[in-house]
């Protein structure tokens, strides 16, 4: 892979680390989506949780977003509890979640919009990270004019452009199709080494996990509970495609494949 | 909603209304709105009187007939417009003037053209109810998945058949919606026809109870059409629902 | 433009240009006495509009209806909006209107007209009476069925209640609230036209049944046409509205 690019300035101090202790959640039914979690995501790494269909992957990120209140149990950003949504962390949603009748500018611009920003120094920064996420010439564009993979990257550019010391990511690529995808994939991994935050990364796909991981927390279902903490060290010094083909990444991808199977319905 | 944890009805809701009307209606705030319970008592006194039942049934013959006939017509003229590109071209600009127009305006047309009596009030209803029964057979018809039409050609159904075995049944919760719609319309049309054409029926009715001032004889009267109304609408509200199970599922 | 908008217009065309022509030969056949052709209707709307008749007469039928329709969708918004975001309110309120929206409302008119005459308040008030549930009930629908992930968004970047309100529920609920305004208007319009049938003299109304009254079927078929006209120009100007003010991605659509 190429060598990391110039650090942005969001890095200014060391990058936030998260802590979650004793999370439980349970819904009404009662249904357990999480039983008693601990957790430790280091800061400026790309921790992924992993699991099929139910094991709460979701609801825990949500949980560390401060958009679910957990039935029990403290989130830690840097040490200190939160409760709810903070300045320090920014949601990437699934469903992309962008304003239908604003213009990709706008929306990239809307987390500052919100924090009463003025226009033109939010539109300043809004237009840097559009260029980052390789959208330049869409900024008046809206949102049903862009393909699927275009909208993401809105929303990723809007997480990024609050500055936050976290990064949530909802399955962001699940809505996203094989070859857009693998392209996405190379450059989250570009973007995790030059913009030195925290991500926190949920996907239900191990060849991804593995892929982009620096950690991965593999979780099981009903409850949902944290099973395996799993650091793939592939080396970053390899290209994309090499990496695709290292027996590292391939023995790792079977062996969780082998690990969750029992779970799979 | 919930008190204390509780659930609370949304017809409790209702009740609580009803309540603040008799309040108001005791307080004798305006000669328009008698207590509650005045109007009821009135309501049970006219109900079996000849007049009324007579008004009732003219009014009820008129709606139902008006609304088959609405929807026999309505229904699968909805469904060819949704499915030929030029009868479509051809009557839509008609049917979407005519759906958001006041048709109260065109009534007394047909008040020359048809005289006094039950003909034009049958007329009215057909005029209210018969637009926003085209309109959502035609989005229900327009819906049908383009694999269920091609299933039916390969599959060898005349265009009748494919009517009425596919068609029909897939465009069906939007076609109910419509004629769900359509009932709350000819309500509204019989009512204003009678209005209109105050001899016949409950606008005959009206017109008498409003030039002497008998408040609580129209509200009794009132009563009895909104509860008709209503009652028609949750009605084809649960045959809907009923419906709606696959309405999610089609492709 | 291409082979297949030439066809769409001319189909237009031709709609139109059928609906006329039909009612023309009818008139001339005549279907009945009461039925005038449209060259007669045509030309007596002239005469009307020359003679100031019925301009004067959609004038005075337009004032309540657009103070009532500006009144109606300011306190059915506001009303869609308070029950949408207060299942306390919407356990008040919706049921009540729920009601009010399956029922014949015209049925109330002669009972105001009655006993408040036909002022500029009264046919206010007929035209509020018509318009406020359906618009109250499409308001609520719109602000209560948001988006939840637009919801989540706008919590998640710390979005003030306010400004989740103004930023997010209500562009998101525009299409629905407009779609009961139109409704709305269109209810309105019924409202303020069946008064002025029922219990005249004042505007439009008055001239349909005036000319009705008099046997002059052209002119009464005149001012019929004209205020179903008006409403259609006016429903027009309310979709340009919703456009312009609050959906600018539907005017690339």
């Amino acid at each position: 892979m190429t060598a990391p690019g110039p650090q942005s300035a969001s890095t200014a101090g060391a990058a936030a680390a998260v802590g979650v202790r004793g999370v439980s959640m349970v819904y009404p039914g009662p249904v357990q989506a999480l039983q008693n979690v601990d957790l430790d995501i280091p800061g400026g790494e790309l921790t992924t949780l992993l699991g099929p269909s139910g094991c709460g992957k979701t609801t825990l990120l949500k949980i560390i977003a401060g958009l679910i209140q957990p039935a029990a149990g403290t989130v830690l950003v840097n040490g200190r509890p939160v409760q709810g949504p903070g300045p320090e962390r920014a949601f990437v949603f699934q469903d992309f979640a962008l304003l239908p009748w604003a213009s990709v500018i706008r929306n990239v611009a809307f987390g500052l919009e919100l924090r009463g920003v003025p226009v033109s120094e939010r539109e300043a920064v809004a237009e840097k990270y559009i260029a980052e996420i390789g959208l330049v010439g869409f900024e008046r564009k809206y949102p049903h004019e862009l393909s699927i993979g275009m909208r993401q990257r809105v929303g990723l550019a809007r997480a990024l452009a609050v500055k936050a010391d976290v990064l949530l990511m909802d399955e962001p690529f699940s809505a996203i199709d094989e070859q857009t995808r693998r392209k996405f994939q190379e450059d989250m991994l570009r973007l995790v080494s030059v913009e030195r935050r925290t991500f926190v990364f949920v996907t239900h796909s191990i060849e991804e996990a593995v892929y982009l991981s620096d950690r991965i927390a593999l979780l099981t279902p009903r409850p949902g509970r944290i099973w395996k903490i799993i650091e793939p060290r592939l080396s970053r010094a390899l290209s994309p495609d090499q990496i695709r083909r290292e027996p590292a990444y391939l023995d790792m991808v079977e062996s969780i494949w082998h690990d969750l199977k029992h779970y799979v319905e | 909603m919930q008190i204390f944890g509780y659930r609370v009805p949304n017809a409790m809701s209702l009740l609580l209304w009803a309540s603040a009307w008799e309040i108001v209606g005791r307080a004798e705030i305006t000669i328009l709105l008698p207590p509650l319970s005045s109007a009821l008592g009135r309501l049970l006194e006219i109900v079996p009187t000849e007049t009324f039942l007579a008004a009732l049934a003219i009014t009820l013959q008129a709606y139902f007939l008006g609304v088959g006939i609405s929807i026999l017509i309505g229904v699968p003229l909805g469904i060819i417009m949704g499915r030929s590109a030029w009868v479509d071209k051809l009557i839509l600009p008609w049917v979407s003037l005519f759906v958001s127009a006041p048709l109260t305006a065109l009534v007394p047309v047909i008040m020359v053209l048809f005289g006094f009596g039950e003909t034009t009030i049958l007329l009215t209803v057909v005029l209210f109810a018969i637009w926003i029964i085209i309109l959502d057979a035609r989005a229900g018809s327009r819906g049908i998945s383009q694999s269920l039409v091609e299933m039916s050609r390969s599959y060898g159904a005349t265009r009748w058949q494919a009517f009425i075995k596919i068609y029909l049944w897939a465009a069906l919760p939007e076609i109910l919606a419509g004629i769900r719609l359509g009932f709350v319309r000819a309500v509204k049309g019989v009512i204003i026809g009678q209005l209109l054409v105050s001899v016949v029926g409950f606008g005959y009715l009206f017109e008498i109870y409003s030039s002497n001032f008998l408040m609580e004889h129209m509200w009794a009267l009132l009563m009895v059409l909104f509860a008709f109304a209503y009652a028609l609408d949750s009605g084809m509200g649960a045959l809907e629902r009923r419906v709606e199970y696959y309405s999610a599922n089609r492709s | 433009m291409s082979r297949f908008d030439y066809r769409s217009t001319a189909l237009r065309v031709a709609s139109v240009g059928i609906v006329l022509a039909a009612w023309e030969y009818a008139g001339r056949v005549p279907v009945s006495i009461a039925f005038p052709s449209l060259s007669d209707t045509v030309q007596s709307a002239a005469q009307m509009v020359s003679d100031g008749s019925l301009i004067r007469a959609l004038g005075i039928t337009i004032v309540p209806l657009v103070i009532g329709i500006a009144l109606s969708t300011v306190v059915g918004v506001l009303l869609g909006l308070a029950t949408g975001l207060s299942r306390r309110t919407e356990w008040l309120g919706i049921p009540l209107f729920l009601v009010l929206q399956a029922a014949p409302l015209a049925a109330l008119i002669p009972m105001l007209v009655l006993a408040y005459g036909v002022g500029l308040a009264s046919k206010v008030l007929v035209v509020c009476i018509m318009a406020v549930p359906v618009i109250v009930l499409n308001s609520y629908k719109a602000v209560r069925y948001t988006p939840v992930s637009l919801l989540e968004m706008g919590r998640s970047f710390l979005g003030s209640r306010r400004q989740v309100i103004f930023k997010i529920i209500l562009p998101a609920a525009s299409p629905v609230i407009f779609a009961g305004l139109r409704l709305g208007t269109a209810a309105g319009f019924v409202g303020a036209v069946l008064a002025e049938l029922l219990i005249s003299p004042t505007g439009i109304g008055d001239l349909i049944t005036y000319h009705q009254s008099v046997a002059e079927y052209p002119q009464m078929y005149a001012a019929i046409a004209s205020v179903i006209l008006l409403s259609a120009v006016f429903l027009e100007i309310l979709d340009r509205v919703e456009v312009k003010l609050f959906r600018p991605e539907r005017r690339a659509i």
